[in-house]
């Protein structure tokens, strides 16, 4: 991905501090779907919901498979879009600096 | 036709428990199969908590058991079981009498619950806000495993040994021979032929049963769960239950996030329906905020819906059902992940040595069709 680094120096996930020779070694280790993937390294499961690291495990997993990215399915998006502060969503008004 | 000893169908926590205890009894020639991917079901989509504060004897004793044995294999595996306890939090006179009544009914089978103060409770946790607070329950060897980190390890422990567990190989039809006893299991790819299959297919149970024409009683209900941003571990150790705000739990998982949700409306009818609602998250918000005050803050991260399997009595359908060979693991009512590791000790008994010292004849699926109905397990987390 980053021919001049070594794999362990290459953030995927910077939410859940994934690296590239995390997701390669895990799919060494069989789990070699995005779903597994992510219940194995925690990859994509932090704040940005995956936006920043998923296409970047799917590029991993095709080169690693030689399965063709677009038959890579990525994972169902949950709700809410953005994480949202549990008092908005509770019905309080809130301020400002959650933003 | 490829034949095995024995086949479970559903590769959820029930399923995997089960094809554990077979494999340390000696049965190697075994096959799990799973429709999607492990723990796709309802076990990847549960709040993790693992607890034998129950009202009834059989389901302290199961879990009481399952306990030690989420205790043994945990080690085994290398996955993390945290005793961090359950803590119930009563808000009322009337639910602290009942709960001590419980407690008393627990200690005599060894499960140290104890009854607490607000003051108490809030030294477990000091998050909870506890002006409103009468009293609390806790059992210290309660707790809560990550069901990523479950299904993952067992995942591990299949490939590397000689039973089998198949992913994305949903059962597609199923069909009995009685002469021979062999049960046919029909996937996209193989047919397999087994005299003993089990169906450990959670919510989904009953579509199996239909394709032998078997009513199997069990309904899925939708329940609803969300999981906030990551905390500093540490900061919510036990599982905090509160029937008090619509039955709502939570607790802090290994990856730091709040997980946890309340109760489904009682009008919610069964159904497969497995979409998310906002009515849930306005409802889970109030009553999160509300017992830890701080929560307000938290972001929800992601919301999701799994099911309880119901059967009529809330417990789970455990042995053979009405074909030698055809056993039942399901309809556990929201209790299937944390009794999967005695249920599998408890079934695997069944099926090699045609007894077993847990009291699985409570649970015997058959009570249903004989119209003896048991009492129903406590509901919550």
């Amino acid at each position: 991905m980053n021919p001049g680094n070594k794999n362990s120096d290459v953030i995927i996930c910077r939410c859940r501090d994934v690296t590239e020779e995390d997701i390669i070694e895990a799919i060494r280790d069989g789990y070699d779907t995005i779903e597994l993937l992510k219940r194995k390294t925690k990859v994509a499961t932090g704040t940005c919901g995956g936006r920043t690291c998923l296409p970047l495990v799917r590029a991993i997993l095709a080169r690693e498979t030689g399965k063709s990215p677009d038959r890579i399915p990525l994972p169902k998006e949950r709700s809410p879009v953005v994480p949202l502060p549990i008092r908005f969503v509770a019905g309080e008004r809130g301020n400002s600096d959650d933003h | 036709m490829i034949t095995k000893d024995v086949i479970i169908i559903g590769g959820g926590s029930t399923g995997l428990a089960l094809g554990y205890y077979l494999v340390n009894k000696g049965v190697d020639d075994l096959l799990i199969l799973e429709k999607d991917y492990v723990g796709s079901g309802s076990t990847g989509r549960c709040g993790t908590g693992i607890r034998a504060q129950f009202a009834d004897k059989p389901t302290i004793r199961m879990m009481k058991r399952a306990e030690a044995n989420w205790k043994e294999i945990s080690s085994e595996l290398d996955f993390e079981f945290n005793r961090t306890g359950y803590l119930y939090l009563h808000y009322t006179e009337s639910d602290l009498e009942r709960y001590r009544e419980m407690s008393e009914l627990q200690n005599s089978f060894g499960v140290p619950t104890e009854i607490l103060s607000p003051e108490d409770a809030k030294e477990i946790c000091d998050l909870i806000d506890i002006s409103e607070v009468k009293g609390a329950s806790f059992n210290p060897e309660d707790g809560k495993a990550h069901p990523f980190d479950v299904v993952t390890s067992f995942r591990k422990y299949f490939r590397e040994s000689e039973a089998e567990l198949k992913e994305n190989s949903e059962v597609t039809s199923m069909k009995l021979r009685r002469r021979k006893g062999l049960k046919l299991v029909k996937t996209p790819s193989s047919t397999y032929g087994a005299k003993v299959v089990v169906n450990a297919a959670g919510g989904w149970a009953p579509k199996l049963g239909e394709m032998i024409n078997l009513d199997i009683p069990i309904e899925p209900y939708r329940h609803q769960a969300i999981i906030t941003e990551p905390f500093k571990l540490g900061s919510i150790e036990p599982m905090i239950i509160s029937m008090h705000h619509g039955d709502a739990y939570f607790t802090q998982t290994n990856r730091g996030g709040i997980i946890g949700g309340v109760g489904t409306p009682e009008d919610e009818p069964p159904s497969y329906n497995m979409t998310e609602s906002l009515e849930f998250e306005k409802r889970v918000s109030e009553a999160f905020a509300s017992i830890i005050p701080g929560l307000k803050h938290a972001r929800m991260l992601r919301h999701w819906a799994g099911y309880y399997a119901m059967s009529p009595d809330g417990n789970p359908l455990l042995g053979e059902y009405r074909v030698p060979g055809h056993y039942l693991a399901a309809g556990f009512s929201g209790h299937g992940y944390m009794m999967a590791p005695s249920v599998g000790e408890g079934l695997a008994d069944l099926i090699v040595n045609g007894q077993t010292d847990l009291p699985l004849d409570y649970y015997d699926p058959e009570r249903v069709d004989r119209g003896e109905l048991r009492e129903d397990a406590l509901q919550m987390g």
